[in-house]
This record gives C-alpha cells, structure tokens and sequence, in this order.
C-alpha cells in the first residue's frame, strides 16, 4: 500500500467513523427524548442536605437551581402532554434556601406559581408563602410586600389582605408613596378594575426586565378591552331601549349619537360585535391576550356607566 | 532568603511550561465565557451568575492547579535526580521547600490575576460599564488565594515522601473533608459514644477547614462578592490568620520529612 492510500484510507475512516458516532448520537437522543418521568426529577429536595454537600459553593447552586426553574417554568411541552409544574415549588424553595438574597427569585418565583394554568400552577398560596420567606430573609425590601399584595387582589380576590401587605410595605423607610395610596384603594370602595388598573400601571413602571414589562403592558391592554366591551355593551343596551329597535352593527351606536366613534382594542383591531347575545368581543386578529374580568368587577363599572348616561342625559343641551 | 528567591523563580518558570496549567487555565476562562451566556438565559441576577461561575471556575480550577502541580514539585526533582545536584550544593533543605512552595504560590497568584481578569471581562461584557462595587469581588478572589495557599501547602508537605498520585490523592481528600469540620463538630453532638463525640471534635480542630475561606450563610465570602456586598473585615482577618498559620505548620512538617528523608 502506497503513502498516498493509506493516507486516503486513514482520513474515511476517521470521517467514516464521524459519521457513525453522529448516527448512534441522534439514535441514543430520539430514544432519551422525554423520557417517563424525566423532566419531574428532583434527586434531593432536602436543602439543608445540599448546602452542607456544597462545599462552599452554595451561591453557584442557588444560581443552578435558579436557572432550572427558569427553564423548568418556560419549557413547552408535547401538544399531548399537560404542562406540570410540581418541581417548580422545591426548586424555588431550595435556591432561596441557598441564597436567601436572591430577590429575584421570590418575586418571579411568586409570579410563577401564581399563574393559573395553562401558564402556571396556579398556586397562589405557595407564592405567598414563598414571599413571606423573602419578607424573613430581607425584611426591608418593600417590593416583596407590593407582590404579596398584588397577589392577594389579583389571584385571591382578597383586598383586605392585600391592602394589609401594601399598608406594611408602606411604612419601610425605602418604600416609595403610592404604596400608601394603592393600600388606601384596594381596601375602598374603588371598583376592580380601577384597582387593577392601579396595580398594572405600578408593576409596569417598577418593572426591572422587559419579560415583566410586557406581560404588565398585556394586562392593562387586557383592562382596556373589558372596559371598552363593558361600555360599548351598555350602549348597545341603552340604544335598544332608546330606540326599541335591535343593534346590527356597532357603527349604528354612532348614527345614534350613543358615542363619538367605535373604539378599536389597544392593538389596533376592531371589535367584535355578536347580534344574538348582544355581545362585544376582541377580535381573533387581537394582538391582545385577554384576560377577562370576572362578573363582579362589572357591576362596579356598571353603576358608573349609569350615573355617567344619567348625568349626559339630564345635561343642559 | 536569596537562595529561597532563586529556587522561587526557577520553579515559577519551570511551572510556566507546564501544559496541564495552560489546560486548567483554558477550562477556567472557557467556563468564566460560558457564563456571560448562562447570564443571559436567568431572569434576573445576571451579573450575580457570572461572579458565581466565575469565582468557582477559579476556586475549583485553581485548587486543581495547586493540586497536580504541587504534587509533583520534589518528586520531579527525584524522579530527574536534579535533586543530588541541589543537595551537593550549599542550599538547606528548608530553603528547598520554601522556594519550591514560593515558586508554586507566585504561578497560582499570576493564574489568579489572569482568572479575574476574565471575570472581570466577562462583567464588562454584560453591562459595558465598571462599577466600583466590582472591586468588592477581589475579596473573594483573596479568600480563594489563602484557600490555594493551603492546598499548596498540603500537596507539598505530602509529595515530599509519596508519588505524585498518591499525594494527588491524598490532598484533594483532605480538601474534600476539609470541607466538613463544622459538621464533624455537630457529628460530636449526636453521637452517643462520648469518646468517639470528642475524637471528631479533635479532628475537626486538627484536619485543615477549609469553609473558613468561603463561610457558610450570610457570611460566605462568595455570595457576598456576588450581591456585591463589602466583605466582612474580621471575617478576611481570621481567614488570613489561619491561611498563614495552617500552611506554616505544614511547611515545617514537610521540612522535617523532607530532612529525614535520605538520599544515597
């Protein structure tokens, strides 16, 4: 065999080989692919356990287990599977059991826990729970007490509480102003979605990321359509009445003189109008994700939109 | 103290060559870079990550330096018999040791320097600015010296009558132990036997701790260049203390062995 062959035979079967190992490694990765069970493991859940193994490097293992909820929570299951988040508790616990300081990881972690499904567990205890340990270790971050309250309105529907939270986070000395102010609505008589106007605009101001800040600017977009269809449902009642005749599109509630012009929802789209139920909705090319208010919160508004018609009704012309 | 300079600077540029630096040297700025990535990925806490890494790249790395690199210090001397040379000549054995644990201190403090700098790098990287909290890490990077002097120390004292794999061995179990005297201490507590509580306390006295460079809790010198925060000064003060005193100690064992140790 010549110098020249054997080079030639060495280099394919270096690639030859290359191309084999590739081979075995998509094999071995299909196989792995979501293995039963695999996402949900959590070898040891005893933090204590971990930090005395750590061997000093227990800031570097929060920061692990901190990027593993991160990536835990924003993972995307398969269409058939259902997203579970029963790591996402213990694997909060234990980065802040780690590094209590992490600020970040209490208030995204209760962020986290708090949504409702399909986006998060829907836990809005344990997201108090996991804020009343960030109140422990760092008792003079106020921000913990304006999430605790956030999530007490917004998730358990309790304003006394939530107010209490606000109230308690006012009087730290770092504490800004409308602390006091946002305690003061959420006890009062201020409608729901006043209040919940309130809380987004002060999430989307302090927001320190662009993933809070957007999720924020979605709410208060949310808030704008529930009060544009509340409105514009309320007018189409009262053109009924006044008129005795059924509304068949939106635009006949500015012939009427009901309204100056027809609103689109905040990104742009037009809404919806449902003859038959007598309903307006955002349209499907809403850029928008809604999130509906519950009834409650409507009668609040309801009442306000009364005592406006009857003001502009009585009005002198 | 000349000789000890000359012995110092000699096993410096012997430890230069050393491929197995340059290779530990590498992982560790190619895990401080990876950081700068991983950063990126968290929600919050950037910057807290890439000190983390950082700092445990240059903790983990540099003790792996210190480690094979001091392992083998005297038994290259024996293994290429340059030892008789040194021997024949006016130098004492004692000023042997010294320059060679010197000569290993100013490779890993120079390694250090190299590190942070990465680390440093990898900050600006993140937010393109400086700030003077960052100055706060090199405390850490401090402790992680006084952590590196005493597993020199340790790697010596041991490669001065064992192979280098055994020594290799030898330290790094002695770093892993090191690691828990504060629970070898709590073991005493829950042991019934009082003679045995009272042989793990003397051993938790006795055996190199090596948690008083990092402290656990608030106080760990690690987590609190990560949130920025200026290290606790008696804190450093102890640490330094221990650091001298406990490498003192082994330095003069290993002198002691090393004098015993015939040569013909």
């Amino acid at each position: 065999m010549t110098r020249l062959n054997a080079r030639l035979l060495a280099t394919g079967g270096v690639i030859l080989s290359m191309l084999l190992i590739y081979g075995v490694q998509v094999e071995i990765d299909q196989r792995q692919a979501h293995p039963p069970g695999g996402d949900e493991t959590l070898y040891v859940r005893d933090p204590e356990l971990m930090r005395r193994l750590s061997l000093g490097y227990e800031s570097l293992l929060a920061d692990i287990y901190w990027l593993r909820a991160v990536q835990y929570y924003g993972r995307k299951p398969k269409k058939s599977e259902t997203q579970s988040y029963a790591m996402l508790e213990p694997l909060l616990n234990l980065a802040t059991t780690f590094d209590p300081e992490m600020t970040a990881v209490y208030r995204f972690g209760a962020m986290f826990l708090s949504e409702s499904q399909p986006i998060g567990p829907g836990e809005p205890l344990k997201a108090i729970e996991l804020l009343n340990k960030g109140i422990m270790n760092n008792p003079n971050v106020w921000r913990f007490y304006f999430d605790k309250g956030f999530v007490y309105l917004w998730h358990l529907k309790d304003h006394k509480a939530a107010g209490r939270a606000f109230l308690e986070g006012a009087r730290l000395p770092a504490a800004p102003k409308w602390l006091e102010s946002l305690a003061a609505t959420s006890m009062g008589e201020a409608g729901e979605l006043e209040t919940a106007r309130y809380l987004w605009t002060h999430e989307f101001e302090e927001a320190e990321s662009e993933s809070v800040r957007s999720n924020a600017r979605n709410h208060l977009n949310s808030l704008q359509i529930d009060e544009d269809r509340w409105r514009l449902e309320f007018l189409v009642t009262k053109f009924q009445e006044k008129t005795g005749r059924v509304l068949t599109d939106l635009n006949q509630l500015v012939n009427a003189g009901c309204i100056r012009f027809i609103p689109t929802d905040p990104s742009g789209a037009p809404y919806e109008y449902d003859r038959d139920a007598k309903g307006v909705y955002p349209a499907k090319a809403s850029k928008v994700t809604y999130f509906p208010l519950k009834a409650e919160a409507r009668k609040v508004f309801q009442q306000k939109l009364e005592s406006e018609w009857e003001a502009a009704r009585t009005a002198p012309q | 103290m000349r000789k000890v300079l000359i012995i110092a600077r000699t096993t410096f540029k012997e430890n230069i060559r050393d491929k197995i630096l340059y290779n530990l040297l590498f992982f560790t700025l190619a895990i401080i870079g990876v950081s700068v990535a991983l950063g990126q990925v968290s929600i919050g806490h950037e910057q807290k990550i890439i000190i983390d890494m950082s700092l445990s790249a240059i903790s983990l790395f540099g003790t792996l330096i210190a480690i094979f690199i001091g392992t083998g210090l005297v038994y290259k001397e024996l293994d290429k018999r340059t030892i008789y040379n040194l021997i024949s000549k006016p130098v004492r054995r004692s000023e042997f040791i010294l320059g060679k644990y010197l000569g290993l201190m100013s490779t890993l403090l120079v390694n250090l320097a190299l590190m942070s700098a990465g680390a440093y790098l990898a900050l600006w990287l993140l937010g393109k600015s400086v700030q003077s909290e960052f100055l706060y890490v090199l405390a850490a990077v401090y402790a992680i010296f006084l952590q590196l002097m005493l597993v020199t120390a340790i790697a010596l004292m041991f490669s001065t009558f064992s192979t280098p794999v055994l020594s290799a061995v030898f330290t790094f179990a002695l770093w892993v132990i090191g690691h828990f005297s504060t629970e070898m201490k709590r073991l005493a507590d829950i042991l019934r036997s009082a003679v045995t509580g009272h042989i793990c306390v003397a051993l938790s006295y006795a055996l190199p701790n090596f948690s008083n460079f990092t402290i656990s809790g608030r106080e760990n010198l690690l987590k609190s260049a990560a949130h920025f925060h200026a290290p606790q000064l008696t804190t450093l003060m102890l640490a330094t203390a221990y650091g001298f005193l406990y490498s003192a100690l082994l330095l003069t064992l290993a002198v002691f062995i090393f004098q015993k140790r015939d040569f013909k």
